[in-house]
């Protein structure tokens, strides 16, 4: 299971993992204070999950009528079925427009795509301006978050990433300095830009307009200085109206950072006088989830990295464990939608503690969804030795008698069970020699 | 088939009869300016009430050395209107811009920006530095509110600020000044109706 296997070394470096750990559960906290200050918190959430499960259920209408209205306001509206279709449709407008610069501001779609890789090989300079996803593109890595892209670097990894690529002091790890040296280099390349691109972070159909949160304003700075605007959205980022902006704006960046809000939010409605604004409307097996009753809800993630950042397997695992675009454990469903052959192990990196389900927003549940893969996995996958073993077990949780016995032959067989696998990376509770029941009537009923 | 086709094969398309609506007793402040204010700090940001006839001094005040400063408005001190530029490149040099806010959110010290005579968007993001100038009447409680007011959005690109731009991604440390303004101070007029004569 290669999810294991990537933990493993992580861990190695215990100071490292730890410091992981800790720097997540900071913005869980974070997340906490800034939550219980709202009485109607809950409610929100309630909200929030009525209005994306009616959407859902009523997609085709919905993306209809953004369409329709996003193109009254002059917005070119372009639907790719795939990755491919998405990116060949980018670099499209990217052509047409004689353009060789692209910014672009926090997208997973575009990283689920493979943008960057497929753009630069047909000679157009991308340029991640999201300080987090600059770090990691300037490294040739991928984000580990999906709010803070570089949370599993130090701040010396980056004084020395930026000493090589942007001539920074040496030895200066000051996160002060070091953010406005790449403020500095990033300036020139919003000047310099022929295309902006962005992500969405909700499609609203009433109005045909986008918006975009961001804390750092490079969304903002790009498509107001750029000629040609490009957004991309999964088919599942449309909300109806422009009131229920006021309850996910009021969920995001709570859920996300603690914050009350984000600095930026934004609502690109229609092109600048003399610009051109596309909008890429991307499937990439969306549309599949929805006939699939058990895991469709997983489509109302707003992806603002809650259950990550609580999560303990991936406060101890690290993004790069995760073998699919998004991390954690949204990721981990979201990645078994779309292929359980190859991604089953991620199903297997959680607890199932439910925290991640207390957290989230939309009210996805979380957990009992990775349960779900777990038991398709085993009645398809699993080994025929762990069958009957599962199968045993049953047995003998089931029925009391078996039970009494199967304790005592535990205490005895303790020792050797210890050594097959099941105490490795865990404690295995030590049998009591004798059980309560036992205790009790030796006490009380003589 | 063509993709369209192909995503919405698999989609609802009939029209909804009705939306659930689930009621929230959202909270309201006693005292909105108050909430305001210290959810700007929070942000951030600073805050400062203002008759409106003390404006230019109290720019004077807070940016003694902004050169360029821009403004689309008029004021007694020099600036530059962004809409003579030809291009929001030209901005690039930009110490300080003078903006104004439609309207202001306790909750989270937020405020909405709808110039609708602006053409260059980037002054919002470009300028080192922001004064907004908001009617202190104008703040609203939450974001239900908020698009309550705003109901259709006329502009191309319309936003809301909270505070300076801000990065937390080295470590969690944060960092005021991103690729945004690097401080922002909100002036509430106290004296609204000059402030209506005077910027619409």
């Amino acid at each position: 299971m290669n999810h294991q296997k990537i933990s493993k070394e992580f861990l190695k470096d215990k100071e490292y993992a730890s410091w992981h750990d800790k720097a997540l559960w900071y913005v869980r906290e974070k997340r906490d204070q800034a939550t219980k200050v709202l009485g109607e918190y809950e409610d929100l959430r309630e909200e929030a999950k009525r209005i994306k499960e009616h959407t859902i259920e009523h997609l085709g209408y919905y993306l209809e009528e953004f369409e329709k209205n996003a193109t009254k306001n002059g917005i070119k509206i372009h639907y790719a079925k795939d990755s491919y279709e998405h990116n060949k449709i980018a670099y499209q407008i990217i052509k047409d427009a004689n353009a060789k610069k692209v910014v672009k501001s926090k997208s997973m779609l575009t990283e689920e795509c493979g943008l960057n890789h497929y753009l630069e090989n047909l000679g157009i300079e991308v340029i991640d301006t999201d300080l987090g996803e600059r770090i990691v593109q300037l490294r040739g890595e991928a984000p580990t978050h999906i709010v803070l892209p570089a949370i599993h670097l130090k701040k010396e990894q980056i004084a020395k990433l930026f000493e090589e690529k942007l001539g920074a002091k040496k030895g200066k790890s000051d996160p002060k300095y070091l953010t406005n040296l790449a403020r500095e280099s990033l300036r020139e390349k919003f000047l310099e830009a022929d295309v902006a691109m962005t992500g969405v972070n909700f499609a609203i159909s009433q109005s045909g307009s986008i918006v975009v949160c961001t804390n750092e304003g490079n969304a903002d700075l790009g498509v107001s200085l750029a000629k040609v605007h490009i957004a991309s959205m999964g088919i599942e980022k449309v909300i109806p109206t422009i009131s229920d902006l006021g309850v996910f704006t009021r969920l995001l960046a709570r859920s996300a950072t603690g914050q009350a809000i984000t600095t930026y939010t934004s609502h690109f409605n229609a092109p600048q006088k003399g610009k051109e604004f596309h909008i890429i409307i991307v499937d990439n097996g969306r549309s599949k989830i929805i006939k699939d009753k058990t895991h469709k809800n997983s489509l109302h993630c707003i992806r603002c990295g809650a259950c990550l950042n609580t999560c303990p397997i991936y406060r101890r695992s690290g993004g790069k464990s995760y073998s699919y675009t998004i991390p954690g454990p949204i990721g981990s469903i979201l990645a078994n939608t779309k292929d359980n052959k190859n991604q089953a192990d991620l199903a297997f990196a959680s607890t199932l503690c439910g925290s991640c389900t207390d957290v989230c927003p939309v009210k996805i549940d979380i957990h009992s969804q990775l349960l779900s893969f777990r038991k398709e996995y085993i009645s398809s996958h699993e080994s025929w030795y762990k069958k009957i073993f599962y199968k045993l077990l049953y047995k003998i949780l089931s029925n009391q008698r078996l039970y009494t016995i199967f304790l005592k032959l535990y205490y005895h067989l303790y020792p050797l069970i210890k050594y097959i696998g099941w105490g490795e990376g865990r404690d295995i509770p030590k049998p009591a020699k004798k059980s309560f029941k036992e205790i009790y009537r030796s006490r009380y009923e003589k | 088939m063509r993709s369209k086709d192909l995503i919405f094969k698999n989609l609802n398309s009939k029209k909804p009869t009705k939306k659930p609506i689930v009621a929230i007793k959202d909270t309201r402040y006693e005292n909105r300016v108050e909430t305001f204010l210290q959810n700007l700090k929070k942000s951030g940001a600073n805050g400062y009430e203002i008759k409106h006839s003390l404006i230019e001094d109290k720019i004077q005040k807070l940016y003694p050395d902004a050169k360029n400063i821009a403004s689309i408005y008029e004021f007694g001190i020099k600036t530059i209107d962004p809409n003579t530029l030809n291009t929001p490149h030209e901005l690039k040099d930009i110490d300080l811009a003078i903006i104004k806010a439609e309207f202001g959110v306790a909750e989270n010290g937020a405020v909405y920006i709808n110039e609708k005579n602006n053409l260059h968007q980037a002054i919002y993001t470009i300028s080192k530095n922001l004064i907004i100038l908001l009617d202190k009447k104008s703040i609203l409680d939450n974001m239900h509110q908020a698009y309550e007011k705003i109901s259709s959005f006329r502009q191309s690109n319309t936003l809301f600020i909270s505070g300076p731009s801000k990065t937390a991604d080295i470590e969690q440390t944060l960092v005021i000044g991103a690729h945004g303004a690097k401080s922002v101070c909100v002036l509430l007029i106290s004296d609204n109706e000059s402030l209506k004569l005077i910027y619409n």
